[in-house]
């Protein structure tokens, strides 16, 4: 496979280039940064995008096609940036600086930026945006971001270039800083007057008017979006767009896109396999490749409850109420943590990943063991001291003989009081991943007397069983969060339903606390860090790996940045040389 | 005519009727719901509980099934879950492509289906004949999913001449009228193609065989007599009285295209009815699934109804009062 960081001029730059690479993306081009006026706009980018992008407003749910589209037409308060944390930089907010005890965010807003229709951004237009995420009436998913704001200041509009955001608790800044600054702005001039329950089909999804540097010049529903460089940019001239448009067409079959690719009809397939891109590298020279690092956390969760004495405590609650996981029977085999130590020990995850994630081509594995759900890409809260468990069946098989599981009768599966070690996997149906992973799970134990059932069932029910406890164990994955906040996965108690596993620990709770509370950023990630050992420890999930993501990109594209945040980053720096143009209407 | 349109009509409404129930308990049967598209992975408790409760998802399944049905009735096809957007609207956005992909694929059927089924019984017995039925029982065999893959992979990548996917090339707005209108129509060819195929296949068999018969009639060896050349005794005489198997199969081939197109769509990249049902169910989307099954009923109703105006328009001696 070509590795992208060959695209990099001189020696000096492959260290950094590769560490980039690793850890966030980074630009590819070897070529000088062009200047403004070498004859900008020019060609097109089409992306090849799974599916139809269905809500432009960020107060609403959204899908990943939603989030890459608008985050192109939008300029967030303050540029976030990804490297091995977030951090940010001046955009439409030009200033800003906390008060008041680390509880008040004050900013000051760029009076150059407008709307797509030319009308002026104000501190109005934030007020309003949050307003739509508090009222019940939209019933926003981004709730969570006025937890902590207080009524009265989310944010308080002081005139049209200054506002506050007041939290009723200091904590993380970061965390408050993506709390106030991490969703789309929407303007009030257009949406003043639209019904707050009408809002997933009012007529902005097909016309949005937006503050970044694209703005949408089409859309036709189900095909493609047409973005094109903004005629009202008000921000800086280097975020100028150099591509003339940016086209999201809809191909729902990762089959497709490949193929898509390979015609040269697509540009760019934000996530391909392996395989795949070892084959592509050999086939089209063309194409370039870019590793978005340690996106996703593949593990087997181990039910810590009994799903039918949950099941039966769940039956007793009153309607609308959710019964408490620590008050249901423990799980027969799950609820030792030296069961699961041994489990873990069973499963051979190195062996996984160089299965599923090994190129033969350059030998890289596009993965790395995992320790917790916290990213490594967050580097300064990552625990690294953590050894995963080394994959050794015989031992694992004396653990388990020593807990009294053994084969007694002679079927190949331990058992102890009567109790056969069996029990079902719980996988989403459509992943080839998943699946495959399954088998291999299942195989590794069978080696040590334990009998997997795999249970495929479709994702909406796996989200559901899931949520109910109602599982032996489950496959799954969890994407990485940009900031931490492991609370819904990790907290004890009912009102956490992506705590699918029921996982109860004080220490955790009192450590998720603590972190969040946290304002110190160092002090913060020693916490991240016990938090992490800690869970580790109990092993309530056996973690596999963190795995990456591979972009793949046509090579007349220079300055691509791929990186945690998005597979296709900052559009607004990528550029084609114009010898390499090849759309040029 | 009327009477047996107005009696149709009647039909319809218990067909329709059993159709959404069915649909609906299948759709209830599976375990979870939208909500787990809908709520984003790690969202509070709140978040959850609002979307579920905006959404009415943890209304009894008795009670939704009541609003939705009355809520039909009265011509309100509801919102769908996913998209927050009218039923209505994804529905008329989704049906005009289907309907170009169907009377694209129809029109291939009777093009290619009429052609071969003429050559067939004109031909018959000949090597030309069987080999036309061997491919003809071939092409009829071969699910729409898999036939679609194979015209892919020979027209799209081992021999590039046709698009893949989509309605058109994504920068077609760009193009001058004629290599426009050109670039719809090379879009258009695989998916009418792995749709309508195998009812090729049906027409041309169906055709020869009645063709076969109608060769051998006195009529034609009259017309043969008057000394008319042999392709206009064949297509001005023997074809029109060939015609009305080909006619019912038409009007019956209707839900094939319409269950067809579900995949073909999807496989295609095609922005239609087919696309929208898939995404739905996979989404467990009931009220979007429940307004494209009531469209397809009433698809299937009028195909059924046009096929047989259509016969009694081509033999006279069918009375649609009698049927």
């Amino acid at each position: 496979m070509r590795d992208s960081n060959r695209t990099l001029g001189g020696t000096a730059a492959v260290v950094p280039a590769l560490l980039c690479l690793l850890l966030s993306g980074c630009r590819s081009s070897g070529e000088s940064p062009p200047a403004a006026d070498e004859g900008f706009p020019r060609d097109t980018l089409i992306i090849a995008q799974g599916s139809d992008v269905t809500s432009l407003m960020s107060v609403l749910p959204q899908s990943g096609a939603d989030t890459e589209v608008l985050a192109a037409m939008s300029s967030l308060l303050l540029q976030a940036e990804f490297d091995c944390g977030l951090s940010f930089e001046p955009l439409v907010a030009k200033e800003w600086s906390f008060t008041d005890e680390g509880k008040t965010l004050e900013m000051t807003l760029d009076p150059g930026f407008t709307w797509s229709d030319g009308r002026s951004l104000t501190a109005g237009d934030v007020a309003f945006t949050y307003d739509l995420i508090a009222d019940p009436a939209v019933a926003s998913p981004r709730s969570d971001y006025i937890e902590y704001m207080r009524e009265d200041a989310r944010p308080e509009v002081v005139d049209d270039a200054h506002l506050r955001f007041g939290f009723t608790q200091a904590y993380d800044p970061t965390t408050m800083i993506s709390h106030a600054v991490g969703v789309e702005l929407l303007p009030q001039h257009v949406l003043a007057d639209a019904p707050r329950d009408g809002l997933a089909s009012h007529t902005y999804h097909d016309a949005p008017v937006t503050n970044g540097p694209f703005e949408m010049e089409s859309r036709k529903r189900g095909q493609q979006v047409v973005l094109a460089p903004s005629d009202h940019w008000g921000g800086p001239d280097e975020m100028r767009p150099k591509l003339k448009r940016v086209i999201h067409k809809v191909v729902p079959e990762y089959s497709a896109q490949l193929l898509e690719l390979e015609r040269g009809d697509v540009d760019l397939v934000p996530k391909v396999e392996v395989a795949d891109a070892d084959r592509l590298a050999r086939e089209h020279p063309e194409i370039e490749f870019y590793r978005r690092g340690w996106r996703a956390m593949e593990y087997v969760g181990w039910n810590q409850v009994d799903p039918r004495s949950y099941d039966k405590l769940q039956g007793g609650m009153p309607e609308g109420e959710t019964a408490d996981p620590a008050k249901a029977a423990r799980h027969q085999l799950f609820g030792d943590v030296r069961v699961r130590t041994a489990l873990s020990r069973a499963i051979d995850a190195d062996g996984m990943m160089a299965d599923l994630f090994r190129s033969e081509a350059t030998g890289e594995t596009y993965a790395r063991r995992a320790v917790g759900t916290i990213s490594p890409s967050l580097c300064k809260a990552h625990n690294d001291a953590i050894t995963p468990i080394p994959h050794d069946a015989a031992s694992a098989a004396r653990e388990l003989d020593a807990l009294g599981w053994v084969d007694s009768d002679g079927d190949g599966v331990r058992d102890r009081n009567g109790i056969s070690f069996r029990f079902d996997l719980m996988i989403p149906s459509g992943k080839p991943l998943r699946e495959r992973q399954a088998v291999l799970i299942q195989a590794a134990l069978k080696d040590v007397g334990v009998a997997v059932d795999i249970e495929t069932v479709e994702f909406a029910t796996w989200v559901d069983r899931a949520i109910r406890h109602d599982f032996d164990a489950i496959l799954g994955a969890w994407s990485i969060w940009v900031f931490i906040d492991p609370t819904s996965k990790w907290h004890s108690g009912p009102e956490y339903p992506y705590n699918f596993i029921a996982y109860d620990n004080p220490r955790v709770d009192e450590l998720i606390d603590q972190g969040l509370a946290q304002r110190d950023a160092a002090e913060a990630a020693k916490t991240w860090k016990e938090f992490q050992r800690v869970v580790y420890e109990d092993q309530p999930y056996t973690f596999l790996y963190w795995v990456d993501e591979i972009v793949a990109v046509h090579g007349r594209f220079k300055d691509v940045q791929v990186d945690v945040l998005s597979p296709y980053s900052h559009l607004w720096a990528w550029w084609v040389p114009a010898d390499q143009v090849k759309y040029a209407n | 005519m009327t009477r047996y349109l107005l009696r149709r009509l009647v039909q319809v409404v218990p067909l329709v009727w059993a159709v959404l129930t069915l649909i609906f308990v299948m759709l209830e049967a599976a375990p979870g719901d939208a909500s787990a598209y809908l709520v984003p992975p790690g969202a509070s408790a709140e978040v959850r509980d609002s979307l579920r409760e905006r959404w009415n998802l943890d209304d009894p399944a008795p009670a939704r099934y009541v609003a939705l049905l009355s809520n039909m009735a009265r011509g309100d096809l509801g919102h769908s879950v996913l998209r927050g957007r009218p039923v209505g609207q994804l529905v008329r956005e989704a049906l005009p492509p289907t309907l170009l992909l169907a009377a694209t694929s129809l029109a291939f059927t009777l093009l290619l289906g009429g052609a071969l089924g003429i050559l067939q019984a004109v031909r018959r017995g000949t090597p030309l004949d069987g080999a036309a039925t061997g491919l003809s029982l071939i092409v009829y065999s071969i699910p729409a999913f898999w036939l679609s893959i194979l015209l892919v992979l020979v027209f799209a990548h081992a021999w590039p001449v046709l698009p893949a996917t989509q309605m058109a090339d994504p920068m077609a707005d760009y193009m001058a009228p004629l290599p426009r209108l050109w670039d719809r129509i090379t879009h258009l060819v695989l998916p009418a193609l792995a749709l309508g195929l195998a009812n090729t296949a049906v027409v041309a068999r169906h055709l020869r065989e009645r063709m076969v018969r109608v060769l051998g009639r006195d009529f034609i060896r009259a017309a043969r007599a008057k000394g008319l050349g042999r392709w206009t005794v064949v297509l001005r005489h023997a074809l029109p009285n060939s015609l009305l198997p080909v006619l019912t199969l038409l009007g019956l081939s209707l839900p094939f295209l319409v269950s067809g197109s579900v995949i073909v769509e999807r496989i295609f990249a095609w922005p239609g009815m087919g696309s929208l049902v898939v995404e739905s169910i996979l989404g467990q989307d009931t009220p979007v699934v429940l307004g494209c099954m009531l469209v397809y009923a009433l698809m299937v109703v009028m195909g059924s109804a046009a096929a047989d105006l259509l016969c009694a328009w081509a033999d006279p001696r069918i009375r649609l009062e009698e049927r």
